[in-house]
């Protein structure tokens, strides 16, 4: 599904990631996990090629990211509230995502439905615009938002930080509802929730693939150990 | 700011620069500063409307000093000596100093002047702080701003159809007032009390929670618009009327542009002769002004959520087609709304048609291709109409372009045809555009592509 070649990204001559090959395959729960300045959201613009390679390329369903917008019609994301558009009420913004793959307003509303727990009466009717919002309802938003128009590829950058304990939870029941026949991938310097949920997890370290591992009680260990302070 | 700053400056300071010769002329029987100092006291209320509409006053800077062992008088008075250093209290001076370069100086003593320009900074500071108190101090649900600010509208209103006569009241207070040098000084002291007033008024009011944003819902449109039914350039356009209607700056610029429907009556009635540079000039600004003030900053009214739209299902093509069709439609909408000037200057209308078609095509390209080079970040939702942000030294040029190759076309063809020629050229210039506007978005859409890392980085990081 997606296949990463030579892919390196230096900022002023500083290398901040450096992967030499990377497939990931349609289904997967793929998490990747590291300390602050790994590299997660550098790999992940890339990979939506909001910033430019200094080299290797991006490749989406074996076409190039960069030389076609073909895969726009089927990947979606949430990185930061650069995905979100604050002078809409969450109603609107939803509406306008789905109108994008021609849903119409009721198609919106009915998917919108089952979330109702997970925005705890805070974001819908509650008249405001998305930037009068607290930061935790607008991530809200933002992930509910990505998840409309039945993408195959669902690309969350800490999605669980900044939410409450329980709406933590409630967003890795999401990813594991919404996982199957789709390609979701998470990441998080908290190793305890892609533990939880996800099949393959990617350590990056100083924008290096360190580890690339099923989740299994073993390598779950192993993992744990890479993050311990000596 | 842009192009409309730029005209804006230079239309100040030839007004300053005639100025007085024109007072003269006007009110030959009272002195030239006493009559000055009665324009100016005429201008307060409007200039207190305007700036109420326009100018944004700082605020949610402040959160960090709350919480440092400052006063909070210091913070109070801080806040307010920063709205001082507004573009708008320095537009006054655009045309008061080449007013006293331009033969004011000659009339006055240098006391004289001294004085009159403290008389002068002195409104514009009591200006500024009582629209600083009506706009921030009161709770805009108050019904005191209500009636201050439908007040000041009557008075303005009531004298313009003459039930009431301010000005000669006016010019009697002046001429009382510049009868010494020493009372114009009553004013700086009006403002130096209302400063100190203002100061004790806030710092019994900074609290974070009363100075954030408090809710900005205005319920606007819950609904799709008429756009939204046509597919996903509707969608687009069904997002920038709401950015529009929704965010401070893009709103005011809307005001600014439709404000400026009334240029012709401005600029010709009483006129004998109107050359047709005029009418051509007027009629640029009249089709396009909308576009102008809104297009120039075309994808930077999105910086705030590009990657969205660089990332869902929308291209980049679906993105310059909308904003495209968009700056048409403001341009056949402005049109309209200025043909019944057929009643009153039947040949401006004719210039319109030019321009329209001049505007749909050859300047919203101009602009498409400034937004595909180079791009900058704003927040659509600060600054008012003459904020500096997201304007570089190319959105000055592009009025070369946009205001002499009409002007070029116009004169070339009226030189072997006439006036008929002359029209008849910028229509037909216009129209090839405008049936080659696919192409032209293609064109834009490519050189946006090859620049796209650059401006979404510049979006990004501001």
């Amino acid at each position: 599904m997606i296949r990463l070649e030579n892919l390196r990204k230096e900022y002023s001559g500083k290398e901040v990631l450096n992967i030499e090959k990377l497939e990931i395959n349609s289904g997967q729960i793929l998490g990747l996990v590291g300390n602050n300045g790994a590299g997660k959201t550098t790999l992940f613009s890339l990979l939506l090629d909001i910033i430019k390679p200094t080299s290797g390329k991006v490749f989406s369903k074996d076409v190039d990211v960069a030389e076609s917008e073909e895969w726009k019609r089927y990947t979606s994301a949430y990185l930061n509230d650069g995905f979100l558009i604050n002078f809409l009420t969450p109603e609107e913004y939803f509406e306008f995502v789905g109108g994008l793959y021609n849903m119409s307003p009721k198609d919106v509303s009915s998917f919108l439905e089952s979330f109702s727990d997970f925005f705890a009466g805070e974001v819908l009717g509650v008249k405001k615009y998305i930037r009068d919002l607290s930061m935790g309802n607008r991530k809200k938003v933002g992930l509910v938002g990505s998840l409309i128009g039945n993408p195959e590829i669902i690309i969350w950058d800490e999605p669980f930080s900044n939410l409450d304990p329980s709406t933590q939870i409630r967003v890795r029941n999401i990813i594991k509802e919404y996982s199957q026949n789709r390609t979701f991938l998470v990441s998080s310097h908290d190793l305890n929730h892609i533990a939880e949920v996800c099949k393959r997890i990617l350590i990056l370290d100083h924008g290096k693939l360190v580890r690339d591992v099923e989740n299994t009680e073993a390598s779950k260990k192993e993992l744990f150990e890479f993050f311990e302070v000596v | 700011m842009g192009l409309m700053g730029l005209y804006l400056a230079i239309s100040l300071m030839v007004m300053g620069l005639v100025g007085s010769e024109l007072i003269k002329k006007a009110f030959p029987e009272v002195g030239v500063i006493v009559a000055a100092g009665a324009i100016l006291l005429y201008y307060l209320p409007i200039d207190i409307l305007i700036r109420y509409f326009f100018q944004k006053y700082p605020s949610i800077e402040i959160q960090p000093y709350l919480i440092l062992p400052i006063p909070r008088k210091r913070v109070s008075g801080y806040l307010l000596f920063r709205s001082l250093l507004s573009f708008f209290n320095f537009i006054p001076f655009f045309a008061l100093i080449p007013f006293l370069l331009g033969g004011g100086l000659a009339e006055f003593s240098s006391i004289q002047i001294i004085s009159f320009l403290l008389f002068a900074s002195g409104l514009v500071v009591l200006s500024n702080y009582i629209s600083f108190w009506i706009t921030k101090g009161l709770d805009l649900k108050n019904y005191l701003t209500g009636i201050i600010l439908v007040g000041l509208f009557l008075v303005l209103y009531f004298d313009y159809e003459g039930y009431i006569s301010v000005f000669p009241f006016l010019l009697k207070v002046s001429s009382a007032l510049f009868s010494s040098v020493v009372f114009p000084l009553a004013i700086p002291a009006l403002a130096v009390l209302s400063f100190l007033a203002l100061r004790a008024y806030f710092a019994k009011q900074l609290y974070a929670d009363s100075i954030e944003r408090s809710s900005t819902f205005s319920g606007v449109g819950m609904k799709l618009s008429w756009f939204g039914r046509f597919g996903l350039a509707g969608r687009l356009m069904d997002l920038e009327l709401r950015l529009i209607l929704r965010s401070k700056r893009a709103r005011s610029y809307l005001l600014m542009s439709v404000a400026l429907l009334v240029l012709p009556f401005i600029m010709m009635t009483g006129e004998k002769e109107v050359p047709d540079v005029t009418y051509l000039f007027i009629s640029l600004f009249l089709t396009g002004g909308i576009a102008m003030n809104h297009g120039q900053l075309m994808l930077s009214w999105n910086s705030m959520h590009f990657d969205l739209l660089m990332t869902r299902g929308v291209s980049i093509k679906d993105i310059f087609t909308a904003k495209y069709y968009f700056l048409v439609l403001t341009c056949v909408l402005t049109f309209l709304l200025s043909l019944p000037y057929l009643f009153f200057f039947p040949k401006l209308v004719l210039f319109n048609v030019a321009t329209l078609l001049f505007n749909a095509s050859f300047s919203i390209l101009i602009y498409m291709l400034l937004a595909s080079y180079n791009s900058m970040r704003i927040d659509p939702d600060e600054g008012g109409a003459f904020s500096f942000s997201g304007f570089g030294m190319a959105h000055y040029l592009i009025g070369i372009p946009i205001i002499v190759v009409p002007i070029i076309l116009y004169y070339a063809a009226n030189f072997f045809g006439g006036m008929s020629a002359g029209i008849m050229t910028v229509s037909v210039f216009g129209l090839v555009g405008v049936l080659a506007h696919k192409y032209l978005i293609q064109l834009c859409t490519d050189i946006f592509k090859k620049n796209r890392y650059k401006i979404s980085s510049a979006f990004r990081n501001g």
